[in-house]
């Protein structure tokens, strides 16, 4: 266990593990009902170090998972519906349906290929039958995939209104959506914890995405604290054309630090064209730059110098801008478990 | 390598796009907005957000609408590019909204110009008892110069300008938890000067004339 001031991760901590089961079977007894078989990875704790001011960040979790099974088939419709194989115990109809037209939950392919790491937003749910909200064929072979569900990340389960540290109606979250708008939501105290700030609205249902990066302003310099789940495998991000893409990993290092190249990139990043921003930590969002991809490499925009050594802080995220919709395969920070 | 370029203008173009945002309340879970008297501010009373370029002397002792309108650069208003999000309002300007009953609001400003005003310049939230600014006969104008979130922020950045920040009050007072506007002597406008005297010199030849007729 390393406990560096800003980061420490329980993937570490074997020395706790009786604790850290007893917790884990904890939460799984209370959210995972309907489970065939489910994960249990290491359970992750962090601190989100916060100068006065705005500062990028990303969740470096995810919730525990609610199911992991096997499809017997998956439908090539625009909203495909994956039947669970003969042997998965059945579900309970409807736990995993959206909520006030909302997502609660995501399905997360397993599969190795082109579509591992794909998440899609449940509709609802049968007893042997999960509709998501997307058509699963065309990013791969899924016929017979393997998968998880997970309830979604949402303003409420990151920070509770009982979170010490924020300031009600004074600090706030501001999220980025793929119509190029932005919401920022204020932290309240009491209630769901979260309402929208333009409208008032309850907003603790409002969901995060894994990947899916946010500006926190606080009044004041605060450290906060940020629990979850620490997630293997690959994940797929949404990039869209013309939006605002705050991204960041789930990588839930010890150190502190990671580099560009850990973002991996070059892989989708049309050459040349398009682009990624990182800011400093000074509450200001003052940019040391802004890298493009060479094809293999991150080099610096004005300088065109190797930038793959670029440090960005563990669980900072970053704006990337492409010219057209694309998935940026986040790499696996994280190896066992699943 | 030089043919790359065109499409490096293509992405630093589409990200030049301003996303600054500023998000406004007072609410009675913090602090309402109450007239002098005492009494929560109707619905329909203006509040403005902005930077004044004058002196905190100026803001607290000042009596013009004029005056102090030109030294006040306001967001929104129809001048920055932004869209406000407000509850039952469509127009670009913030008021009382009723969001937890009389003398509360909530609005956000979103893609507000990184230009409408300095980097990193105070935020202040002007506020009257009217729906016309320049007629109100109470105004308060709060700030906090110690909170990060009363700063014009950076894009993509957002301020939150919450009345219940501890602000203070450069104009009017703190009411416990809430704060009252002030009572503003009137002073008339220059051109309600003009008006005036033009009226009196009118009135003066008037007279003579009709002493030497």
């Amino acid at each position: 266990m390393v406990w560096n001031g800003r980061n420490y991760i329980m993937n570490a901590v074997v020395r706790r593990l009786p604790l850290l089961l007893l917790s884990v079977a904890g939460l799984l007894s209370a959210q995972v009902i309907h489970a065939q078989s489910v994960a249990t990875n290491p359970v992750g704790y962090n601190m989100f170090t916060l100068p006065a001011g705005n500062s990028v960040r990303v969740n470096t979790f995810v919730q525990a998972t609610a199911f992991q099974g096997t499809a017997s088939n998956v439908t090539n419709v625009a909203n495909s519906v994956i039947t669970l194989s003969s042997s998965a115990t059945a579900l309970t109809s409807g736990s995993f349906n959206e909520v006030n037209g909302e997502p609660t939950y995501y399905v997360e392919i397993l599969d190795t290929g082109s579509a591992q790491g794909l998440i899609a937003d449940i509709v609802s749910n049968g007893t042997n039958t999960i509709t998501v909200d997307t058509n699963l064929i065309p990013f791969g072979t899924l016929t017979t995939c393997s998968f998880l569900v997970r309830p979604h990340t949402t303003l409420s389960s990151l920070f509770p209104a009982t979170t010490t540290g924020l300031t009600p109606y004074s600090d706030g979250i501001k999220l980025f959506f793929p119509n190029n708008t932005s919401v920022t939501y204020l932290f309240t105290g009491t209630g769901d914890g979260w309402v929208n700030g333009g409208t008032f609205a309850d907003a603790g249902a409002q969901v995060i995405y894994p990947g899916q990066g946010f500006i926190i302003s606080v009044g004041s310099a605060k450290t906060i604290p940020v629990t979850g789940y620490v997630k293997p495998g690959p994940t797929q991000v949404p990039l869209y054309a013309g939006a605002i893409n705050l991204v960041g990993t789930l990588n839930p290092v010890i150190s502190g630090t990671q580099t560009l190249s850990n973002f991996d990139f070059p892989a989708i990043l049309t050459p040349y064209s398009e682009a990624v921003k990182i800011f400093n930590d000074t509450g200001l969002l003052q940019s040391p730059g802004s890298y493009l991809s060479s094809g293999t490499n991150m080099i610096n925009g004005g300088t065109f110098a190797n930038s793959d050594s670029v440090p960005v802080n563990a669980s900072n995220s970053v704006i990337v801008s492409v010219s057209q919709n694309k998935n940026w395969v986040m790499p696996s920070f994280y190896t066992s478990g699943d | 390598m030089l043919k790359k370029l065109p499409f490096v203008a293509l992405f630093l173009a589409v990200a030049a796009s301003s996303h600054a945002s500023i998000t406004v309340t007072a609410n009675a879970v913090g602090s309402l907005l109450l007239s002098s008297s005492g009494t929560a501010l109707a619905s329909g009373d203006i509040v403005r957000i902005g930077y004044f370029n004058a002196s905190l002397a100026t803001l607290e002792t000042s009596n013009s609408f004029a005056t102090l309108n030109s030294d006040f650069d306001p967001v929104g208003e129809g001048t920055d590019g932004d869209t406000l999000t407000e509850n039952g309002n469509a127009t670009d300007t913030l008021d009382i909204n009723d969001i937890s009953g009389n003398g509360s609001f909530a609005g956000q400003f979103n893609g507000i110009t990184s230009s409408a005003i300095p980097a990193e310049s105070l935020l202040y939230m002007w506020v009257f008892n009217s729906s016309s600014p320049s007629t109100a006969t109470q105004w308060g104008i709060f700030y906090n110069p110690t909170n990060a979130n009363w700063v014009f922020p950076a894009d993509p950045g957002g301020a939150i300008v919450s009345l219940s920040s501890a602000a203070t009050a450069l104009r009017g007072t703190a009411n416990g938890s809430n704060f009252e506007l002030a009572n503003i002597a009137v002073v008339p406008e220059p051109t309600s000067i003009y008006l005036l005297a033009g009226g009196l010199v009118i009135g003066a030849l008037a007279l003579r004339r009709r002493a030497t007729a």
